[in-house]
C-alpha cells in the first residue's frame, strides 16, 4: 500500500526529517541553511567572546580615542580609546539574551493565555481579551519606554518591559488557532474517547497550534534584538560601560563625521544577527507551514 | 391542557417503548443554535430506541439535524448550541445528567464514535501508534509490549495490510479509506458496546465506501455492539441498517425496519426520497426530486414541516402538532393522512 499523499510528515517531525535528508539543505532551502549558518557563528561569537576579544572591553586608553581601523584596532576605536571590535564581540551574548529571552518569556505566557481562552472561550475568553485589550490600547513603544522608567534602566527590566508588551501578540495567534482546531474532528473523536480537558490540549491541540507562535517568535527575536539596541541607544537599556549595540551607536554619533566607525560597525552586528534570525524565521515557515498545509 | 400533555408523552413512550433490551433510549430531544439574531432549533423532539446489537439509520438531507442528533448521544454539542430538553438514555443512565467524570467514562469505553472526514478526524502529529496506543492507556495502565500488540491487533481487524510495519506512520501517509479504518480502529480500541457513526462514508469513494461499510456491519456483528449511521445515502442505509428513522427538518417523519420503509414508505417525505434515487430492476424515465427546498430553520412552516413542498397537502396539513403515529407494528409516520 503506497501513501496516496505527498510523503511530508508534520511540525517538529517535519522539521527533523527535513534537517536529517540526504539531499542539499541548502539547495532545497537556502534561508534555513544560511539561517542556521549566521544563527550559529553569532552564538559561537556570543559563548567565546571573551577568549575571541583582543582588548579588554572596558580597558580605556585616552591616548589613542577615535582611532581609524588598524592592524592593532581591527575596527578603530571610540571616544575613550576603547577597541570597537572587543566591545562589539563581548556586547554579542548580552543582546542575544535579550533579544531571546524576552521572545520565550512572552511565547510561554502567550501559549498559555492563548490555550485557556481558546480552549474554554465564553466568561474565561472575555477575560484574558480585555486584558488583551488593555494593552493593545497602548503604543507599544511608549509603553515600553514608560515601564523602563518606572522599573529603572537596565537588561532585566527591558526584558520584562518587553514581556509585558508583547504576549499578547502571542496569545491572539494561539487562541485564533485554538479556536479552529478545537473545532477539527480529531479533537472531538479524543474528546470521544474520554480524555481530559488537559490533556486534550496539551496533547492534541498545543503540538498543532504552536508553529505560527514559534515562527512568529523567531521573527521576533530580530526585532527585539532591535529594540534592545534602541532602547540602549535611548540610555534606557543596558548601562555604560558594559557595552551593547544600540547604545554604542548612540554614543558614536557625535563624532560620525570624524570617526564613522564608532557607530557603524555595531550597526553592522544587528543587521547580521538580525538578518540571521530572519532567514531561519523563514526557513522554519517554509518546512513546517508547507508539512502543516498538506495535511 | 394536562390530557394533552399525557397523550403526547404517551405517544413518545410508546415510539420509544420500555423493552428492557434497549440499550439507548432517546426521548423528545430538541437542540437549539442561539445565533446573536435568531434561534436554530436544529432538532425539535426527536425520539427513537436502539436495541443491543441492533444497527440504526438516520437519514435526511444536510440541515436536517441528523448530525446534531448524534453528536447530542454523546453530548458533543458546543456553544452556541445547547441541548434543552428531553432524555438520552444509556443502559438506564441519563447521559445528559452525567457528570463530567461519569460522561468521560462512557465516552470511549461505552460509546465510540467515527467522524465524517478521516483527513480531519486523526491528529496530524501524532502517529498511529501514539493515537491507539493513548486510548489504550486511557482504560488502564498497560505495558509497551503489549499495547503495541493490541494495536497491531486492532488493525488487523480492520482489515488494515502490513499492521506492524505502518504502526509507526503518521495520518498523512495514509490513503482516506485506510485513515477511515484507523479512526474505526481506534474507535474500537476499548469494545465500545454503542458505536456512532456520523456519515462514516461521505468522504471517500464509492469503492472504498462499500468496503468500509462491510467492515462496519461485519465488526458491529462480531463485536455485538449497537450502531447508530448517520447519513444523507439512502443505499448506505439499505446496505447496513435494521431499522431506519428519516428526518426531515429538526423531526423524524418517519421511523421502521429498513425493508419496510424502501418496500412501503408511508411519508410523503419517504416516498419522495426513494423516488429520487435510481433502483435497480425498475427502469423508469428519470428521477423525481422532491420539488422546493428545505425550509429555512430560522423561520419554519408551521404544521407539518413538509407541507410546502408535499404533493399530498390540504389545509389540515398547515396547523397543528405531527408527533410520530403508529401505522403498523414497529412502523411509525408523522403523516396524519393514510396515503395507501
Amino acid at each position: 500500500m503506497t501513501a496516496l499523499t505527498a510523503d511530508k510528515p508534520t511540525g517538529i517531525a517535519g522539521l527533523w526529517q527535513s534537517l536529517n535528508r540526504k539531499d542539499r539543505l541548502w539547495r532545497r532551502n537556502p534561508s534555513l541553511f544560511y539561517g542556521i549558518v549566521v544563527v550559529g557563528l553569532v552564538m559561537l561569537v556570543a559563548i567565546f567572546s571573551r577568549q575571541l576579544a583582543p582588548y579588554d572591553p572596558v580597558e580605556q586608553d585616552l591616548r589613542n580615542i577615535l582611532a581609524p581601523p588598524s592592524r592593532e584596532h581591527l575596527l578603530g576605536t571610540d571616544n575613550y580609546g576603547r577597541d570597537v571590535f572587543s566591545r562589539i564581540l563581548c556586547a554579542t551574548p548580552l543582546d542575544l539574551t535579550v533579544g531571546v529571552l524576552s521572545v520565550v518569556f512572552p511565547l510561554l505566557i502567550g501559549i498559555v493565555v492563548g490555550m485557556i481562552s481558546g480552549y474554554y472561550g465564553g466568561v474565561i475568553d472575555n477575560i484574558f481579551m480585555r486584558l488583551v485589550d488593555v494593552v493593545v490600547a497602548f503604543p507599544f513603544m511608549v509603553l515600553i519606554i514608560a515601564m523602563i522608567t518606572v522599573l529603572g534602566p537596565g537588561l532585566m527590566n527591558v526584558i520584562v518591559a518587553v514581556t509585558i508588551g508583547s504576549w499578547i501578540i502571542y496569545a491572539r495567534i494561539v487562541r485564533g488557532q485554538v479556536l479552529v482546531a478545537k473545532k477539527l474532528e480529531y479533537v472531538m473523536a479524543a474528546k470521544m474517547s474520554g480524555f481530559s480537558d488537559m490533556r486534550i490540549m496539551m496533547r492534541h491541540i498545543m503540538p498543532n497550534v504552536v508553529t505560527t507562535a514559534v515562527l512568529f517568535g523567531a521573527l521576533d527575536v530580530a526585532l527585539d534584538i532591535l529594540l534592545a539596541a534602541t532602547l540602549g541607544f535611548l540610555g534606557l537599556g543596558v548601562q555604560p560601560p558594559r557595552p551593547e549595540w544600540g547604545a554604542m551607536i548612540a554614543e558614536g554619533r557625535t563624532f560620525l563625521v570624524q570617526a564613522w566607525w564608532v557607530s557603524t560597525f555595531p550597526g553592522f552586528a544587528i543587521v547580521i544577527t538580525g538578518g540571521g534570525f530572519t532567514l531561519l524565521a523563514d526557513g522554519l515557515a517554509d518546512v513546517l507551514r508547507t508539512s502543516t498545509r498538506e495535511v | 391542557m394536562s390530557g394533552e400533555v399525557v397523550q403526547q408523552e404517551d405517544r413518545i413512550i410508546d415510539v420509544v417503548g420500555s423493552s428492557k433490551e434497549d440499550l439507548l433510549r432517546v426521548k423528545d430531544l430538541k437542540v437549539r443554535f442561539k445565533l446573536p439574531r435568531s434561534t436554530v432549533k436544529a432538532v425539535d423532539g426527536v425520539s427513537f430506541a436502539v436495541r443491543e446489537r441492533e444497527s440504526f439509520g438516520i437519514v435526511g438531507e444536510s440541515g436536517s439535524g441528523k448530525t446534531v442528533t448524534c453528536r447530542s448521544i454523546a453530548r458533543l454539542i458546543h456553544p452556541p448550541g445547547e441541548i434543552y430538553n428531553g432524555t438520552i438514555s444509556y443502559n438506564g443512565r441519563d447521559i445528559l445528567a452525567m457528570s463530567d467524570q461519569e460522561l468521560s467514562q462512557v465516552r470511549g469505553g461505552e460509546i465510540a464514535m467515527i467522524f465524517q472526514d478521516p483527513m480531519t478526524a486523526l491528529n496530524p502529529v501524532l502517529t498511529v501508534r501514539e493515537q491507539i496506543q493513548e486510548t489504550l492507556e486511557e482504560e488502564g495502565a498497560i505495558g509497551r509490549e503489549e499495547a503495541t500488540e493490541r494495536a497491531v491487533r486492532l488493525l488487523e481487524l480492520v482489515g488494515m495490510p502490513a499492521p506492524k510495519q505502518r504502526l509507526s506512520e503518521y495520518p498523512h501517509q495514509f490513503s482516506g479509506g485506510m485513515r477511515q479504518r484507523v479512526m474505526i480502529a481506534i474507535a474500537l480500541s476499548r469494545m465500545p458496546r454503542l458505536l456512532l457513526a456520523d456519515e462514516p462514508t461521505t468522504a471517500v469513494d464509492v469503492t472504498i465506501q462499500d468496503q468500509i461499510l462491510k467492515l462496519l456491519v461485519r465488526l458491529q456483528g462480531e463485536l455485538g455492539m449497537g450502531l447508530v449511521l448517520v447519513t444523507h445515502d439512502l443505499g448506505v442505509i439499505a446496505q447496513t441498517c435494521d431499522r431506519v428513522a428519516v428526518m426531515y427538518a429538526g423531526r423524524v417523519m418517519e421511523m421502521a425496519d429498513t425493508v419496510t420503509l424502501f418496500k412501503d414508505p408511508h411519508h410523503p417525505y419517504s416516498m419522495g426520497l426513494m423516488n429520487s434515487v435510481p433502483r435497480k430492476r425498475e427502469v423508469r424515465d428519470r428521477l423525481e426530486p422532491i420539488p422546493g427546498n428545505p425550509p429555512d430553520m430560522t423561520d419554519l412552516p408551521t404544521g407539518c414541516r413538509f407541507h410546502p413542498r408535499c404533493g399530498f397537502a390540504t389545509d389540515e396539513c398547515r396547523e397543528g402538532h405531527f408527533d410520530l403515529r403508529k401505522v403498523a407494528p414497529d412502523h411509525y409516520s408523522a403523516c396524519i393522512k393514510d396515503l395507501r
